[in-house]
């Protein structure tokens, strides 16, 4: 194990836990969208966990559903211990202010009329932090501190700005309020891979700096490798594994996160491309009508009868290691059911 | 198809030659593809690798002459199999869309008809082009769907886009060009849209599509991963110009344009281990409105000497590497190249005023 995981032991207890969450849209005709089902995870203070997986797989729904943005139909979130279902109007909103969550669209998730200055300025505003004049100048620091020009674009407006940009405004305005948590929903997928950069190490540099815990949200594995800690892979509304982000690179036991691996561009040369697209067959099923037993059996290339039975439970392989499958891999297996393709 | 004979078998399939295209905006003239040249044979394919705004579609669309009508000035030449579709009338160029030069978008769902079935739609390109019986097209249109990976091809060539997911659309736009059988497949972004898996299925079936047919491909990315992993060649672009064009093997053996390197080690990697200080480029690409007067990349670029901002740099062949052009005077990887880093090391900056230090071995600004 290359990474030191947080002593479960250890006094301090998860800053997060999230147990058996279960989110469910309705979308007409009595039917529902399964998005998110018995989703169980820890978050302890300090670390950076992933969330991955394919569009459409919950990850957003998750972090929504955390900072209470979309109703669960069951399962509870605590913070620091405390049930947010059971705080009352006035606990929670403190809370709230702990958890913040930055979106994917920078230039749409920031109000259009307002100069980037104020948006920053506004929590603060919001919450009667300090004076006037203090809120100002705090607003200039947190600019300052992501690398935008408080005196030339401070006064200017979201759609003057670059995607980057307004992403580091975003980051900045979370920010303002001091949180504790940071729930990052595709930070840097619709910025350049130039700018992708510099926003992933800001992100790095003011976790240390203000001593965050982060859940980041990405549909890229390399992105979420490079800076989580730990990884917890979705398909279809569950977890499929979750483990340090080493080990899931190293030795992926679930079928699907070999697939979504062996699908990256890096991967196609080494394994070549018709594997590559084997890896993970066909297509997502509907969350409204979601697979029996293993939601990914319908594209799995180890798939048997009894995985659509019985649903595989989220079990212990190694240390902070799980992975729901009736099948998993074993350690650096390459998988003799790709070899023939 | 009709008009293949009249094509000149020796030409290359693509030639680009000088193509340069301007737009008139409110902020001033832009010139969104300046001056660019490129070669692509049969059953090639070629990647067009950039950040936004470098100008990539400008590139594919004009190739196509499907450029906007007005506020917009062309010049250089496009032949096709040794015909100059820059020299055709907008009425000849018809004839050529489909036989001669298709395209797939990147959004399949604005390029298709959202009130036509799929199947009409594949069918439409052989009624225009070709001479098949409605029973033909039909069975033809089966096969297609088929051949691009849609289960049930016969139920789903009934269906409307709508009703299809986002990776069957853009396996119905490769079956659209696929249909009329064209000699060059220009490719915008076809997969950035879609899931890595989906990626993977959907760039393998334009693989062996190109393989099959000797078709050959354009294909436009941002990411230097999939050019890498499918194309023959790359050319790289960066504000409006190629800054590096060389095989993909040239390419990343000796990486020799500071931008294409800084890109390729910006790009977080499945090796790596966590937490690692990516090397970010810093800045932005420049507005074309506004550009440097010397080499477009210079204010970000970590090599940059004073010579470098006084005049525009011409792309140029490598003498030890044929076929491999770089825009640089500077080179990474040579002689003159070393020196400049080693210069901008020891006097800390670069000669925009760039800090340089270096970081595990390796220069960061
Ligand atoms: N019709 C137009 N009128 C004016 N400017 C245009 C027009 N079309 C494109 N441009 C400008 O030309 C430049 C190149 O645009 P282009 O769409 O080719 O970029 P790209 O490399 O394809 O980027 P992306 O990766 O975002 O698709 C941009 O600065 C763009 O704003
Ligand atoms: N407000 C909503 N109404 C109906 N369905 C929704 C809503 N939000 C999300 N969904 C559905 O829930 C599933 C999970 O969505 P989401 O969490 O956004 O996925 P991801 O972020 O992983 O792409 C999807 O099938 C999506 O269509
Ligand atoms: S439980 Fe079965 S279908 Fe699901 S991932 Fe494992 S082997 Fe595949
Ligand atoms: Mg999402
Ligand atoms: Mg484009």
């Amino acid at each position: 194990m290359t990474e030191v995981l947080p002593d479960k032991t250890a006094e301090r207890g998860p800053l997060l836990s999230v147990q058996n969450l279960t989110v469910e849209f309705k979308v007409g005709r009595g039917r529902v969208a399964h998005a998110v089902s018995d989703v169980s995870l820890e978050i302890y203070p300090g670390e950076t966990v992933g969330v991955v997986g394919e569009s459409g797989c919950g990850k957003s729904t998750v972090g929504k559903a955390i900072v209470q943005l979309v109703k669960s139909k069951s399962g509870s979130i605590f913070y620091d211990g405390r049930n947010l279902a059971q705080l009352s109007g006035k606990e929670l909103r403190e809370v709230r202010l702990r958890l913040q969550m930055i979106f994917q669209d920078p230039i749409s998730s920031l109000n259009p009329r307002r100069k980037v200055v104020d948006i920053v300025r506004e929590p603060l505003a919001i919450w009667k932090v300090g004076d006037a004049a203090s809120r100002q100048s705090r607003a200039r620091d947190l600019l300052e501190q992501v690398g935008v020009d408080p005196d030339n674009a401070g006064a200017r407006r979201p759609y003057e700005l670059s995607g980057g940009q307004c992403q580091r405004v975003s980051i900045a305005r979370a920010l303002a309020i001091a949180p504790q948590l940071l729930i990052c929903d595709e930070p840097v997928s619709a910025l350049d891979v130039s700018v992708q950069a510099q926003v992933l190490n800001l992100l790095e540099e003011l976790k240390q700096e203000h001593q965050l815990t982060v859940i980041f949200i990405s549909h890229d594995l390399s992105v979420v490798k490079h800076i989580s800690d730990r990884i917890v892979v979705m398909y279809l509304g569950r977890i499929a594994e979750t483990a340090p982000a080493q080990d899931i690179y190293e030795r992926p036991a679930h079928p699907y996160t070999y697939g979504l691996l062996a699908a990256i561009p890096e991967k196609v040369l080494a394994l070549g491309g018709e594997t590559s697209a084997a890896a993970v067959s066909g297509e997502l099923p509907s969350p409204i009508n979601p697979p029996s037993g293993c939601r990914f059996r319908t594209r799995c290339f180890r798939a048997q009868e009894r995985c659509a039975r019985e649903v595989p439970e989220l079990r212990p392989i190694a240390p902070g290691h799980e992975v729901a499958c009736h099948f998993p891999l074993e350690p650096g297996e390459i998988p003799p059911e790709l070899a023939s393709k | 198809m009709t008009s293949t004979k009249t094509f000149d078998e020796q030409a290359p399939l693509l030639d680009v030659r000088s193509l340069s295209v301007s737009f008139e905006t409110p902020r001033g003239h832009v010139t969104a593809v300046d001056d660019v040249s490129l070669r692509l044979d049969s059953g090639a394919m070629v990647c067009i690798v950039g950040e936004s705004g470098a100008g990539k579609s400008v590139l594919a669309r004009s190739i196509m002459r499907l450029t906007p009508k007005f506020g917009v000035a062309t010049t250089g030449q496009v032949f096709v199999g040794g015909v100059e579709l820059s020299a055709l009338s907008e009425r000849q160029m018809r004839d050529h869309w489909g036989p001669t030069v298709s395209m797939v978008f990147q959004d399949p769902m604005t390029a298709l008809n959202p009130v036509m079935k799929v199947g009409d739609q594949i069918e439409e390109g052989m009624r225009v082009h070709g001479s098949m019986s409605r029973q033909e097209r039909r069975a033809e249109t089966v096969r297609l769907l088929r051949t691009v990976g849609i289960p049930e091809p016969d139920t789903r060539r009934k269906q409307y886009p709508h009703q299809l997911s986002g990776g069957m659309r853009q396996r119905v736009m490769i079956a659209i060009a696929m249909a009329q059988n064209p000699m060059l497949l220009m490719a915008d972004e076809p997969t950035t849209a879609l899931d890595v898996t989906i990626q993977a299925q959907v760039m393998e079936l334009l693989k062996r599509e190109q393989e099959r047919r000797k078709m050959g491909v354009v294909l436009v990315t941002h990411d230097l991963g999939v050019a890498q992993a499918y194309a023959h060649r790359i050319v790289v672009m960066y504000a409006g110009q190629i800054v590096e064009t060389a095989t993909t093997g040239q390419l990343f053996a000796a990486t020799r344009s500071p931008y294409t390197l800084a890109l390729r080690s910006s790009i977080p990697r499945l090796e790596d281990e966590p937490h690692q200080l990516l090397a970010a480029i810093p800045g932005r690409q420049p507005n074309l409105t506004d550009l440097p007067k010397g080499c477009r990349f210079a204010p970000r670029c970590r090599f940059a000497q004073e010579t470098c901002l006084e005049d525009p740099v011409p792309l140029v062949e490598d003498a030890q590497d044929p076929g491999h052009y770089v825009r640089c005077r500077y080179p990474a990887g040579t002689p003159a190249g070393d020196a400049a880093l080693e210069r901008n090391l020891s006097r800390g900056v670069t000669a925009t005023g760039l800090p340089v230090t270096r970081v595990d071995g390796e220069v960061l600004a």
